[in-house]
């Protein structure tokens, strides 16, 4: 019985491991990991010609207290071989008592290494 | 048996999951963008540059004067018994004519140098003075001369009519090169003449040429910089007329010049804006930037500068480490000069009790940076912390402004730290407009 349980589990690890974020849940996690400055999370979400922009963006926003306010992402087609992604939603950033927001808006999504990445913005 | 048989499962589920992030490779992490290669400007000569750089700090030294001996051989002929003869006449002393004169409508200082930093002056020479032009600096923006009654120094070339091909001259001034070029404001100045003397360098002249050959407007100059430069009302004196040159009047033609600019509100000057957001399109205005577009190259876009007065660090320090500023500075300094546009930098005052040893550092890669790459740079740092509060608010880094939005110059300047750097790069301005002109 006990081996039939760890049968399970492993069976249900493996494909949990297995399990690949949609474009959508991309963008999103590529947003998470920009306001909480995780790099080696951005090498992972982003294609190799978008990296130093996403590690750029993600150092404008240090240590700013930015959040990310009512993002929701859902795949809106394909332009040119990438996946098209539109967000709503917005980052927030508070300096000097003043609210300044960036709204999020279309992004391209293309498969890389066996993955979905963000490829930048579209137009 | 059942072991095996549950990793012959695992290994098959395995083998059949293609998309597993874990099995691929994750992709190098690359810590600073790449700096873009430099085109042309990267071969221009440093013989070149030598002799066209300036410090507040007077380097200079005078070249030998020329004394020619004349040696005479050979034996003279006995000589004859001289013979005295008085012949009574009338002696006509007519008015010297020299190869210069002044055209200055209040005269012009006589220095003992080629510069305002010769203070104070040795004479003031009158309206319509006559002068002997004797030798010149390498940029002729100085000349020595001699005047009729036996004093010598040196004088502006704007201030005075030269009769002769000033190339001809002899150059009697080479100014030792040290980088960077500083603008400072001089007090001493009544003349008319620049407080600073000198131009920018060979190198940001070719920068400008090339960007003009590319389209970008001579008369045309953007802002990069945070809120420093972006809410605070920066340059915008001059653009609605609220200023007293008082004795800097000279400027007011770069005033006139670059009126327009004054006023603009710059796609890449925005609140909280620091040097990596500068980099990031994200903090573009959508409005009118490009998808993907940064704030940088979007402003460049639709300026179209010859210059950019930049100006960043005050909100960095507080962010991010020395060596990532450096990283992306050294990215905006060459993005900009990759467009043909002259970037100039600008050093920045705090409180000394706020990150203060952050702000030493990061000034000091703002000055590296500058003097590396032979770009020009505005210390505004040092005489701002001779201000009172150090030129800055209680915040500790916006600088301070005056309650009546009327600025007065050879005063204001010495009291808050905006109209100081308002000074000071107009001053930068006017040099780079005489330079490249």
């Amino acid at each position: 019985m006990i081996k039939i349980l760890l049968l399970i589990c492993a069976c249900l690890f493996v494909l949990t491991a297995c399990a690949t974020e949609s474009p959508a849940q991309v963008v999103e996690a590529y947003f998470q990991a920009i306001i909480d400055d995780q790099p080696e999370r951005l090498a992972e979400l982003s294609c190799a010609a978008w990296e130093a922009d996403a590690l750029t963006a993600a150092t404008s926003f240090r240590n700013t207290g930015a959040t990310l306010d009512g993002m929701q992402c859902e795949a809106n087609g394909e332009e040119a071989g990438y996946q098209i992604v539109q967000c709503q939603g917005r980052i927030v950033v508070v300096y000097q008592g003043e609210e300044r927001a960036f709204p999020l808006t279309r992004y391209r999504v293309i498969q890389e290494n066996n993955a979905w990445r963000m490829c930048g913005e579209a137009g | 048996m059942l072991l095996r048989i549950i990793f012959g499962i695992i290994l098959i589920i395995l083998s059949a999951c293609q998309n597993s992030p874990q099995l691929t490779v994750l992709p190098t992490l690359a810590v600073l963008p790449t700096a873009a290669p430099l085109p042309v400007v990267n071969t221009v000569s440093r013989a070149i540059n030598l002799p066209v750089t300036w410090t507040p700090t007077d380097t200079s030294t005078p070249l030998p004067t020329d004394t020619p001996t004349a040696t005479v051989t050979g034996t003279l002929p006995p000589t004859a018994t001289p013979t005295i003869t008085l012949t009574p006449s009338i002696t006509f002393t007519p008015t010297p004519m020299g190869n210069a004169r002044v055209i200055g409508e209040n005269g012009v200082n006589l220095r003992s140098g080629p510069s305002t930093r010769f203070t104070p002056a040795l004479a003031l020479l009158e309206h319509h003075t006559e002068l002997m032009l004797v030798g010149r600096t390498n940029d002729l923006l100085w000349y020595e001369i001699q005047t009729f009654d036996g004093r010598v120094g040196w004088v502006y070339s704007d201030l005075i009519e030269v009769r002769i091909d000033p190339t001809v001259l002899t150059v009697r001034w080479i100014d030792t090169p040290t980088p960077p070029p500083v603008v400072v404001v001089d007090v001493t100045e009544v003349d008319g003449a620049p407080p600073v003397d000198g131009k920018i360098s060979q190198r940001a002249i070719q920068i400008y040429r090339q960007g003009i050959q590319r389209g970008n407007s001579p008369n045309v100059f953007s802002k990069v910089g945070d809120s420093i430069t972006a809410n605070q009302p920066f340059l915008r004196v001059f653009y609605n007329h609220k200023y007293d040159l008082a004795s800097y009047a000279y400027l007011q033609p770069t005033i006139d010049y670059y009126y327009e600019s004054f006023g603009r509100k710059s796609l890449a000057a925005s609140s909280a804006f620091n040097a990596a957001a500068v980099l990031s399109s994200i903090w573009a205005d959508t409005s009118v930037c490009q998808p993907n577009e940064t704030p940088l190259d979007c402003e460049y876009r639709v300026n179209r500068p010859s210059i950019a007065i930049i100006m960043l660090g005050s909100v960095d320090m507080q962010l991010y480490s020395a060596a990532e500023f450096e990283g992306y500075m050294n990215t905006i300094v060459q993005s900009t000069i990759s467009q043909g546009i002259i970037p100039v930098r600008t050093t920045f005052p705090n409180r000394q009790d706020f990150h203060w040893y952050e702000s030493v550092e990061f000034n000091d890669i703002i000055r590296r940076i500058a003097g590396r790459e032979q770009i020009p740079l505005i210390e505004l740092r040092d005489p701002a912390l001779a201000l009172p509060d150090n030129g800055v608010k209680e915040d500790k880094y916006h600088l301070t402004e005056k309650d009546s939005d009327q600025i007065v110059f050879n005063s204001d300047e010495y009291q808050w730290g905006l109209p100081l750097r308002d000074l000071l790069t107009l001053q930068m301005l006017d040099t780079i407009r005489r330079s490249v002109r």
